[in-house]
């Protein structure tokens, strides 16, 4: 088919070219533009959408051959709805965006093509930051490039402490379950938010394992899980007092973000991506937020790198490479941080340092001292959702039934202990 | 139409030995190509090690994922969350429909507009009406808070969501208001088939209302109340969209039935041969339970009709 082996020729020379040739320089063709699919829940994301539309404007403006077509669904069903479509077979997409969890799975399935090339091209690779980019290189291949990576930190309205009298971040757990209290006056403004129910599993899993990591624990380590140590009962005691006492109980995270912009939640402990959902949905209260350090002298916490990647079965490999070229050039991932409000770039170059310096609310997550989350179920990272259900499942019925802490961990442990012989 | 329209064409159709094969071959097709066929597939899964989206082929391994069933305390909990559901459910939706279908049946003022209210439920979509549920339970902003407040003595919002007991409550709520239409409308067409002379030589007889629901309405409507509740059983096992959407199966467990687990063991730990073990097992459980309803219709005479 002529028509098809002239558009093949034509993405080879596109993807080829570019780094040399801009694609801004590029001459419209009468061909029919190719459709390229980016599949990713930052479509839904407050503030993050606007800021990847700026950047697809920008590519579509820049070349008339490529065109960018959005795929999305929320974060909390992404996995699951990836997953089902290539368990069917085919995904519905030619660049993906996907977390830790979600790559691991995706390079053992094979569903990832190689960026190496990409990388070449841009002349980044002995800039990557190779500690986030460990996740995604396997066989000695580049999976993914890192999107934004999400630390960690404590995020305080500076209005709601001052009108509480709380002159400063707290800085130890029980200080900040004390302060956490101290703010709450239901069913107006809470101390403290974070998710609690099944249908939020991932989120919540994040959210506990800031306090495991606090106390200086981890889930599992050299496959052996760590359940009924000091560090996770601790953290469980210290979440199930502040589900208690201080949060807006089965509020979901659309639900507690929309209230801390709303000025409704006083702290809470939240990714870095939160200034941007808060900004955008409140720009009057952006000026009044602020954070500090993971409030424990460790200040450990999660961070969640996220990366795009190409999907290996898209028959528009090259033109979704070009697309990833161009959004990676240091200008435009520059753009895209400063208007998501990104502070971790993916190599040295690709953030302003004037840019950082000018973020009033950036001290907290630089101080934050991260690890992804399959670093805390080592020797299980396949399972990690397996383990995740099983240990939740746990703290559930410490949270809504009453069971003791102590009980409830023994039993994650054995159910735990089950799975690392099976698998 | 009789053949002699169309001599030629209806040959295969005159009556001969194969013609009521090919009448039922679609049918059987069906159900061979979309019901037979996966449920052996998952049959046979279920004795095999096959890990969802892996390149490794799957491996026979016999009986151990049923050995590790049996064993397993999450899915006899899964089955005891799936009788209570299905218990409380079909009997809440046979008690249900019946009394509106009572209602729906009698003559009022306004009849039309009450039927069209009560099967509204029925005709939203699950999703969609589940997301608003989950909304109107939500214990911050949910609008049954402020009705429960009205008139329940409670000082906090209730956690119709999170507290295992009122999660088990609040999926049966609604999973009633989405189906008990569909029921209630089965129920009236049994009501409309009951002969209307016998309730005049019951009332003739001096019958009270009591006594001619009781002895008339009830035994003429009861094969179909059996046949509703077999109905009601088999799809309650086997709903998701309700339960999975409001809760998660949780919280604490509390409303993780089979067919969730199935869904989390396959697609979220893509353990897909034994998410097909307890897909079995649960398969297993309706079977039985479709034989002891047809049993006890056969003993009771309801098989003839």
């Amino acid at each position: 088919m002529p028509h098809r082996a002239s558009r093949r020729t034509f993405l080879k020379g596109l993807a080829g070219a570019a780094a040399a040739t801009p694609i801004v320089a590029r001459r419209a063709t009468a061909q029919t533009p190719v459709t390229v699919k980016y599949m990713t829940w930052w479509w839904a994301e407050k503030g993050r959408n606007d800021a990847w539309r700026g950047i697809v404007k920008k590519f579509h403006d820049a070349q008339k051959d490529i065109r960018i077509q959005e795929v999305g669904f929320p974060y909390s069903e992404f996995f699951q709805r990836v997953t089902t479509q290539l368990a069917g077979g085919r995904l519905d997409a030619d660049v993906l965006s996907f977390y830790d969890e979600l790559g691991i799975r995706l390079i053992k399935t094979g569903a990832l093509a190689p960026v190496d090339d990409v990388v070449q091209k841009l002349g980044i690779q002995e800039k990557l930051d190779k500690t986030v980019h460990q996740f995604v290189t396997a066989g000695g291949k580049l999976y993914g490039l890192l999107g934004v990576n999400v630390p960690y930190a404590l995020i305080y309205n500076r209005d709601l402490y001052q009108a509480a009298g709380v002159a400063k971040a707290p800085t130890s757990q029980e200080e900040y379950i004390q302060v956490a209290k101290r703010l709450t006056k239901r069913p107006d403004q809470f101390g403290h938010a974070a998710r609690s129910t099944m249908p939020e599993q991932n989120g919540w899993w994040s959210d506990i394992s800031h306090w495991v990591m606090g106390y200086g624990g981890q889930w599992v380590k050299a496959k052996k899980p760590q359940l009924t140590e000091a560090p996770v009962i601790n953290a469980v005691k210290a979440y199930k007092r502040l589900y208690d006492e201080s949060m807006p109980q089965g509020a979901d995270a659309s639900t507690y973000r929309r209230m801390a912009w709303e000025g409704k939640i006083a702290q809470y402990i939240d990714n870095s991506a939160n200034i941007g959902i808060l900004k955008s949905g409140n720009p009057a209260i952006y000026p009044k937020i602020f954070t500090a350090p993971p409030p424990w002298e460790n200040h450990r916490a999660i961070n969640i790198p996220n990366y795009v990647g190409i999907y290996a079965g898209s028959p528009q490999r090259q033109a979704a490479a070009a697309f990833l070229e161009f959004v990676y050039r240091p200008e435009n991932f520059q753009q895209l941080m400063e208007a998501a409000l990104d502070i971790y770039p993916p190599y040295q170059g690709a953030v302003r340092e004037a840019y950082l310096k000018e973020l009033h609310w950036v001290s907290g997550y630089l101080a934050s001292k991260g690890s992804p989350i399959p670093a805390l179920v080592e020797g299980l990272e396949s399972n990690i959702a397996e383990v995740r259900q099983i240990v939740l499942s746990q703290v559930s019925q410490v949270l809504t039934a009453g069971k003791a802490p102590e009980a409830a961990m023994a039993d994650a442990q054995k159910s735990v202990e089950e799975l690392a012989a099976r698998v | 139409m009789s053949d002699r329209v169309h001599p030629g064409g209806r040959r295969a159709l005159d009556g001969s030995a194969a013609t009521p094969y090919l009448l039922a071959a679609p049918v059987l097709l069906y159900v061979a190509v979309l019901i037979l066929y996966p449920i052996g597939q998952g049959i046979n899964t279920s004795f095999t090690r096959t890990e969802l989206l892996s390149p490794l082929p799957p491996t026979w391994v016999g009986l151990a994922n049923y050995r590790r069933l049996v064993h397993d305390p999450a899915f006899w909990r899964a089955l005891g969350v799936t009788l209570t559901y299905t218990f409380l459910v079909v009997t809440a939706t046979v008690v249900t429909s019946v009394l509106t279908a009572l209602l729906m049946n009698a003559r009022f003022r306004g009849r039309a507009f009450a039927r069209a209210a009560i099967t509204l439920p029925y005709a939203v979509p699950e999703v969609a009406a589940v997301l608003v549920w989950t909304w109107m339970l939500s214990q911050q902003f949910g609008v049954l808070n402020v009705f429960a407040r009205w008139v329940l003595p409670v000082s906090e919002n209730l956690p119709w969501l999170t507290n295992p007991r009122m999660a088990m409550v609040s999926i049966l709520l609604v999973t009633l208001w989405k189906i008990f239409p569909f029921y209630s409308l089965v129920v009236l067409t049994a009501f409309q088939t009951l002969q209307a002379e016998l309730y005049e030589a019951a009332r003739i007889d001096g019958a009270g209302a009591l006594a001619c629901f009781r002895h008339i309405t009830i035994p003429g409507i009861a094969p179909t109340l059996g046949l509703m509740t077999l109905l009601a059983t088999i799809f309650s096992f086997r709903r998701f969209t309700v339960i999975y959407l409001l809760t998660g199966g949780g919280p604490a467990d509390a409303t993780k039935t089979l067919v969730v687990s199935v869904y989390e063991n396959a697609f979220k730990f893509f353990d897909l041969s034994y998410g097909s073990t307890i897909g079995v097992a649960g398969l297993g459980v309706t079977l039985a339970i479709a034989a002891a309803y047809f049993a006890a219709q056969r003993r009771l005479g309801y098989g003839e009709v």
